[in-house]
């Protein structure tokens, strides 16, 4: 046996005494099976009632679903296509993550072409586009620490560029009547909008309104800064209904704890998240805690559980007490510090942030740019928006001005909840 | 008053002014002028069109080629309009010509072959303008007058009209050349094409080329070339000619493409104003994309305030394209880098573009917090107009704000 073999079983034993299969925390809701999603959704009861309300009526409808990084849109979204697929009777749902330097129209016949497999001519559309049938072109790489990806996490996904058709919203048109004649409703959900350059995106939205208006029910994503920002001020009349994904309560929170660690445990193993034993091996307390410094955001829930039981299981933790908490969430503030990918500017910035406790576009001043090496606030935009992607800053919820601030995962400062208002 | 006795012609008197350079081209009006001269027909030949045409320099050139074949012997008077006080004046420069007394004139142009020459008949003075129509009428044979003039109504009846039109593209050239020859300026077949690019963006007018050639003697003709364009380009848009203005910036961006061999200074200049003026006429994307081809050269140099103005057009982009989140943020780099540099003019069009930008989103108590201090700028500037508009947006605000629950 080698000593990956030993420390393999080592931290297999220690998640066995935990009672769990494996550490069920995972960055992103579109790497779970939909067997999983069932399991870990939680809460957005008011959400899900008025989107499956809309879902009773016949007219097609245009959902915007907008929220902050790791809110839960993907899994929101997810979570009604899969109960579509369930209950609906003769639905055809589709799901695709808006590739880079791709249109909209480009992107929904991709999406329906790869749902409907016995269809000659859409798997023709998917070989002209340079895509494989059935299968997304896929390259997987890893992110994080090495703890992180071979354990349960799974990989961050990037796509190949495809070659769009010459005339993706007739195309998408053509392909959409064949389906209704296959079904009576065509629900295409498009995520993550806002990773495209938000001026050009802008435009690309305004030339495919045509498309958004056919006889397809979309369901589009997209975070309230840049893009959906000034889409929701300005142009509501896109979407027939723009719901806003705001952080969980603490309750919810510690209930979606509770069935992320039910989900890793045998069916006859699980507990009521109401049951002490729900959230073993962490404490009630602990696991209050670690709700608390996620702030009622999903992905940083996941991402610290996973930390501190990474840590936890290195340590032989019997349970998660408050030192073996507090051991992991330093583990964590470290490994997101330590993340592969960042540059050297990226940490000058993060050091700025960290240092002033806010940025903002509104009272930054040129000498602090000047140590960043720029002279406009724009120009580190990039990686303010990178820093986001990697869970160490947060945009707050401010339309006066650009405000940026550590997150909760990052130790060292008390962030404290600010309250702004909308208007004067 | 200086009178010319020189080599061949010094047997004629007269008073021209030396030519300053050499005169090319024009052969076919300078063939009707003399022929309708030297005929028995009317008594004024008259050399009309635009300013700038070669007015006065052809009608110089006529009377030295007639002086050279020592024609009206009796004596030349040049007369430029402008510098004759009274009609007195007129009659007593050519008398001091023709050598006899004031009220001798009539009867020596009678009895000998004169030419008067009047430059620029359409400035001829009010007061005395009623004598000098008169004398040009009754203007006794064999003497004759040549004028030029602006305007063919300042002429008098039965008069020889010669109209001059800009030069066709191979007479300006020539023109062009021939000057900056003259000007001790080395040309060679390579610049030929340069020329070319000269005198059709000054559309091939005489007054405008001269000038050009002589600034030639300062600069290269790409720098001369620019430098017309950009001044051309700046005129049309002061006056209103947006697409006039967006052709030239095109011009010198399609030449900076080609030659690549211009100074990233100039490229930035040109991409910043083709790029601001697309978006003036609702190209609001073709030109978003210029300035920031422009921003990134500019972000590289010192020039602070280019830097500030590519960002403050960019946020004036977004801002109408309805991105405010990124027109706001723009405005604000604009607005820092303008008050580190002092540029009291950019500071208050930024708190302006904030000020509006905030009344969309709003902010009305922020809108008046940049828009109270832009109006001070702009009152310390003396910029009437800039008070007015901003005092409409103010309007709007305060508007807002009392309609505002408390």
């Amino acid at each position: 046996m080698s000593e990956a073999d030993r420390i393999f079983d080592e931290l297999t034993g220690t998640l066995s005494r935990w009672g769990l299969n494996e550490i069920p925390f995972s960055e992103s809701a579109s790497s779970l099976r939909q067997s999983q999603l069932r399991d870990v959704f939680t809460g957005r009861t008011q959400e899900l009632r008025e989107v499956l309300t809309l879902f009773q009526g016949r007219e097609r409808k245009r959902i915007l679903v907008y929220g902050w990084v790791g809110i839960g849109k993907t899994a929101f979204i997810l979570e009604v296509l899969s109960v579509l697929q369930r209950k609906a009777k003769d639905t055809l749902a589709t799901y695709i993550s808006l590739p880079p330097e791709t249109d909209l129209a480009t992107a929904a016949l991709i999406a329906l072409a790869r749902e409907m497999e016995d269809d000659e001519w859409a798997q023709h559309q998917l070989n002209l586009m340079g895509l494989r049938p059935k299968k997304r072109p896929v390259q997987k790489t890893g992110k994080g620490k090495a703890g992180i990806s071979s354990i349960g996490i799974e990989a961050e996904e990037t796509t190949v560029p495809v070659t769009p058709p010459r005339f993706p919203a007739l195309s998408f048109e053509d392909l959409l009547e064949r389906a209704l004649k296959k079904y009576s409703r065509v629900v295409i959900a498009i995520d993550d909008l806002d990773k495209q350059d938000p001026a050009r995106m802008r435009e690309l939205l305004r030339n495919d309104q045509g498309m958004l208006k056919s006889g397809a029910w979309f369901m589009l994503t997209g975070h309230p800064s840049g893009l959906t920002r000034d889409i929701l001020t300005r142009e509501l009349g896109l979407f027939d209904l723009a719901i806003e994904l705001k952080p969980l309560d603490q309750p919810t929170t510690y209930r979606m704890l509770a069935n992320y660690l039910n989900s890793a445990r045998p069916k006859t193993a699980r507990c009521d998240p109401d049951d002490p034993r729900a959230v073993y091996p962490f404490t009630p307390g602990t696991a209050r805690v670690l709700c608390e410094r996620s702030d009622g955001v999903p992905r940083w829930l996941n991402r610290l559980g996973s930390y501190v039981l990474l840590k936890a299981a290195s340590i032989h933790a019997e349970m998660i007490t408050p030192d073996v908490l507090q051991q992991g969430l330093e583990y964590a503030d470290q490994q997101l510090r330590g993340q592969t990918g960042l540059a050297p500017e990226d940490y000058y910035v993060l050091e700025l942030v960290l240092e002033k406790g806010t940025l903002s576009d509104a009272t930054v001043n040129l000498s602090d740019l000047e140590r960043l090496k720029a002279k406009e606030f724009s120009e580190i935009l990039p990686i303010l928006e990178k820093l986001i992607q990697f869970d160490l800053l947060r945009r707050l919820p401010s339309e006066r001005a650009a405000e940026y601030e550590p997150t909760p995962l990052l130790m060292g400062k008390q962030i404290e909840r600010k309250q702004t208002d909308k208007t004067d | 008053m200086k009178t010319n006795r020189t080599s061949r012609s010094s047997r004629v008197p007269n008073n021209l002014p030396p030519r300053l350079h050499p005169f090319v081209n024009r052969e076919e009006e300078i063939r009707q002028a003399i022929s309708a001269l030297l005929q028995d027909k009317a008594s004024v030949v008259a050399l009309t069109g635009m300013a700038g045409i070669g007015k006065t320099s052809l009608a110089l050139e006529i009377a030295y080629r007639l002086l050279d074949k020592g024609q009206f012997a009796g004596g030349m008077t040049w007369l430029p309009v402008r510098d004759l006080p009274s009609f007195d004046d007129l009659t007593g420069k050519v008398g001091t010509i023709l050598g006899t007394s004031d009220s001798e004139v009539y009867s020596r142009l009678g009895s000998q072959r004169c030419l008067v020459i009047l430059d620029g008949l359409d400035e001829l003075n009010p007061h005395y303008a009623p004598e000098v129509e008169r004398f040009l009428e009754t203007l006794p044979a064999p003497s004759k007058a040549l004028v030029t003039s602006r305007k063919e109504s300042a002429l008098p009846p039965q008069t020889t009209v010669i109209q001059l039109g800009p030069f066709s593209e191979q007479a300006a050239i020539e023109f062009f050349s021939a000057l900056a020859i003259h000007h001790g300026i080395q040309t060679s077949e390579e610049d030929r094409e340069k020329i070319a690019s000269i005198v059709r963006t000054l559309d091939y007018h005489p007054l405008a080329l001269a000038i050009a050639a002589s600034m030639a003697q300062r600069r290269s003709f790409d720098e001369l070339l620019f430098g017309l364009q950009e001044s051309i380009a700046n005129l049309s848009e002061r006056e209103g000619r947006i697409e006039d203005a967006l052709k030239y910036w095109s011009q010198m961006l399609e030449t900076l493409k080609q030659t690549g061999t211009y100074s990233d200074t100039l490229r930035a200049k040109v991409d910043y104003n083709l790029g601001r003026l697309l978006a003036q006429q609702g190209r609001w994307y073709d030109g978003l994309s210029l300035l920031e081809e422009s921003l990134a050269i500019r972000r590289l140099g010192n020039d602070l305030n280019a830097h500030a103005a590519t960002i403050y057009q960019i946020a004036r982009v977004h801002h109408l394209i309805g991105n405010l989140d990124t027109a706001r943020i723009h405005y604000r780099d604009a607005l820092r880098l303008y008050e580190h540099t002092g540029n009291a003019q950019g500071v208050a069009a930024c708190k302006t573009g904030l000020g509006r930008l905030m009344i969309q989103t709003g902010f009305v108590d922020d809108a008046l917090r940049e828009l109270e201090p832009a109006k001070q700028i702009y009152r310390q500037l003396g910029d009437d107009r800039r008070i007015a508009e901003v005092d409409e947006v103010l309007q709007v605000a305060n508007h807002i704000k009392e309609r505002q629950p408390a």
